[in-house]
């Protein structure tokens, strides 16, 4: 069975016009994402990123190697059946209505009459906008709105993987959460998601492998769990026990050769409390 | 990379999405109100025609074709060139473009999708055009020979030789007003405006801002209308070099006068069917050269 990705030895150089050279936004990179993973692309602004989603698109042609989704070559517009887009910032047309950008980008994917209006409704529902906010033009769309409609249209035609990119950009605590949580359901239900953040704890959260790249080049690739714990360090949260307690097990530590560099009370996360605050505060959206 | 690019299946090219999107652009034309205000300011100048009363009746019916073709054609090729410039850099300044493409649609299909989508306004418009020139005819018809028989009535001649008269004059009105040749300046009309359409979007094909689009266009639009200098240039005597740029001019940009029909129909002047089907034949074949080239241009473009 193919991988989802597969990328060897992939360039790309822009040429910046007469007599000013190319720049390179991508070297030499090889990267392969499995089936049903949750793969983080990372990396700072300018590292590569948008080229490569480019590339695996088929907007941008590399200057060398090659980028296949599925085994298919990512240039054939058959592969695009294949994949889902979230863009960066919400790309649509502000003219059309929440519903009529589903309709317009199912019937660009090949559905049409029922199929495509059950379809709609599914995802509409998904995405939490079939409330009456469907109806409105995207112009009066808030970014978290878009954002949610974006998600929608990337699965409207139940895409085997998904590009997302920067998902919960500018979505409020409560939609990010919700958009992470779809992420886990897209996951178990055996899709492939390419997500590139900036928000590096829900990538951590959500993903199952990273691959950071750097002036178009990869510096770092490999398993969440192979990479995110610190081997040689251990935590433990204890609950009812007394400070003298506590002092006994870190002499007992000491006694044994380790050493305790951090004692607290752990905090409750930030987001945690703003959900537990707007859950009390019942829902917000009218339609 | 490269090589596998070209591996392109015009098979594949599927009607169903060029219609989908060409709707999309119709709806995009028409949801953003400016070429509306341009129509109505060209239904309106149209209609102005009627204002003209100070000559021979002959002499209105053929001010009124000379203006009203004559409006019909410069506000069709501003709303081709206005209609059909936005639509690739609004696409790609909006970045519309990256949802678009990442479905399955082929560059080709955007094109043709994008290009359908200004031709469906411009029939729109040249509908609504014609019928509104239509009813400054038949306003004139009706206002000339009401005024005929109200003149007659007023001179109390009620003699079989008068009515034999009135009967000519009307007969030379509806001669002038039922003017079949009409039709077929509109349908140059048409064949003119579409190309002009596919002029434009060979240019904003390459080109990188709305702004340099449309006026890439008008000087290429002018350059078509300068055709016939070009052509009488080529008969004379010049170096090579000068004669290779007008041979070039001569065979890059398509002949615009070919379309204007309303001086011969000024003159009276009838044009045969052959005629006009030939020069339709010319201006959809330099219409498609046209696709092909933005298309080309396109295809090879990074986005």
């Amino acid at each position: 069975m193919s991988d989802a990705v597969e990328i060897k030895q992939l360039t790309k150089k822009f040429k910046l016009g007469w007599r000013r050279g190319t720049m390179t936004a991508v070297s030499n990179l090889d990267l392969t994402v499995s089936q049903g993973q949750v793969f983080g692309l990372l990396g700072p602004n300018g590292s590569g990123k948008s080229t490569t989603i480019k590339i695996l698109l088929g907007l941008v042609s590399p200057t060398s190697g090659s980028a296949s989704i599925f085994g298919q070559p990512c240039h054939k517009v058959e592969t695009h059946r294949l994949i889902g887009y979230l863009p960066e910032n919400p790309y649509f047309y502000h003219y059309l209505t929440g519903y009529e950008t589903l309709q317009f980008f199912g019937k660009l994917a090949g559905l049409s009459g029922k199929k495509l209006k059950d379809r709609c409704q599914e995802l509409l529902e998904l995405v939490g906008l079939a409330d009456g906010r469907q109806k409105r033009r995207l112009r009066g769309y808030s970014k978290g709105m878009l954002q949610r409609i974006g998600l929608a249209q990337a699965l409207i035609h139940d895409p085997e993987i998904l590009f997302l990119d920067e998902p919960t950009a500018g979505v409020d605590p409560v939609g990010s959460r919700e958009i992470r949580d779809m992420i886990l359901t897209l996951k178990e239900r055996g899709k492939t998601i390419l997500l590139c953040s900036h928000l590096l704890e829900q990538v951590q959260e959500v993903c199952d492998h990273i691959c950071v790249l750097h002036s178009g080049k990869k510096i770092l690739d490999g398993k969440m769990e192979d990479l995110a714990p610190v081997h040689n360090r251990y935590s433990i949260t204890f609950e009812g026990i007394t400070p003298e307690n506590l002092k006994k097990i870190q002499d007992q530590v000491a006694l044994l050769g380790g050493n305790v560099l951090e004692t607290g009370h752990p905090k409750t996360t930030l987001e945690k409390l703003f959900l537990e605050a707007v859950e009390k505060a019942g829902p917000s959206y009218e339609s | 990379m490269k090589a596998e690019k070209s591996k392109y299946h015009l098979l594949m090219v599927s009607p169903m999405r060029i219609r989908v999107i060409a709707l999309n652009t119709m709806t995009e034309l028409i949801r953003q109100k400016v070429l509306i205000f341009l129509l109505l300011f060209s239904l309106g100048f149209i209609s102005s025609a009627v204002i003209f009363t100070q000559f021979t009746f002959e002499a209105q019916f053929k001010f009124i074709k000379d203006f009203c073709l004559g409006a019909m054609s410069l506000m069709g090729m501003i709303l081709a060139i206005a209609g059909t410039a936005s639509l690739i850099p609004t696409e790609l300044d909006n970045r519309t473009i990256y949802t678009l493409l990442a479905k399955p649609v082929l560059k080709l299909e955007f094109i043709l999708g994008k290009y359908l989508g200004s031709v469906l306004i411009l029939v729109m418009a040249l509908v609504l055009m014609s019928i509104t020139f239509t009813g400054v005819i038949f306003y004139k018809e009706k206002e000339l020979v009401g005024e005929l028989r109200r003149n007659y009535q007023a001179s109390g001649s009620q003699t079989a030789e008068t009515q034999a008269f009135i009967r000519s004059e009307e007969q030379r009105i509806y001669k002038q007003s039922r003017d079949p040749e009409v039709f077929k300046a509109i349908l140059l009309i048409f064949v003119k405006i579409i190309l002009v359409a596919a002029i434009t979007m060979a240019i904003s094909s390459f080109s990188t801002s709305m702004i340099f689009t449309i006026l890439m266009s008008i000087v290429a639009v002018t350059i078509c209308h300068l055709q016939s200098i070009a052509q009488q240039a080529w008969g004379g005597s010049m170096d090579i070099v000068k004669k290779m740029f007008v041979g070039l001019v001569i065979v890059i940009f398509p002949d615009l006068n070919k379309f204007n029909l309303a001086d011969e129909l000024v003159m009276g002047n009838s044009l045969p069917w052959s005629v006009a089907m030939t020069t339709c034949a010319y201006g959809l074949v330099m219409t498609i050269a046209f696709l092909i080239v933005a298309w080309l241009f396109f295809e090879f473009r990074e986005l």
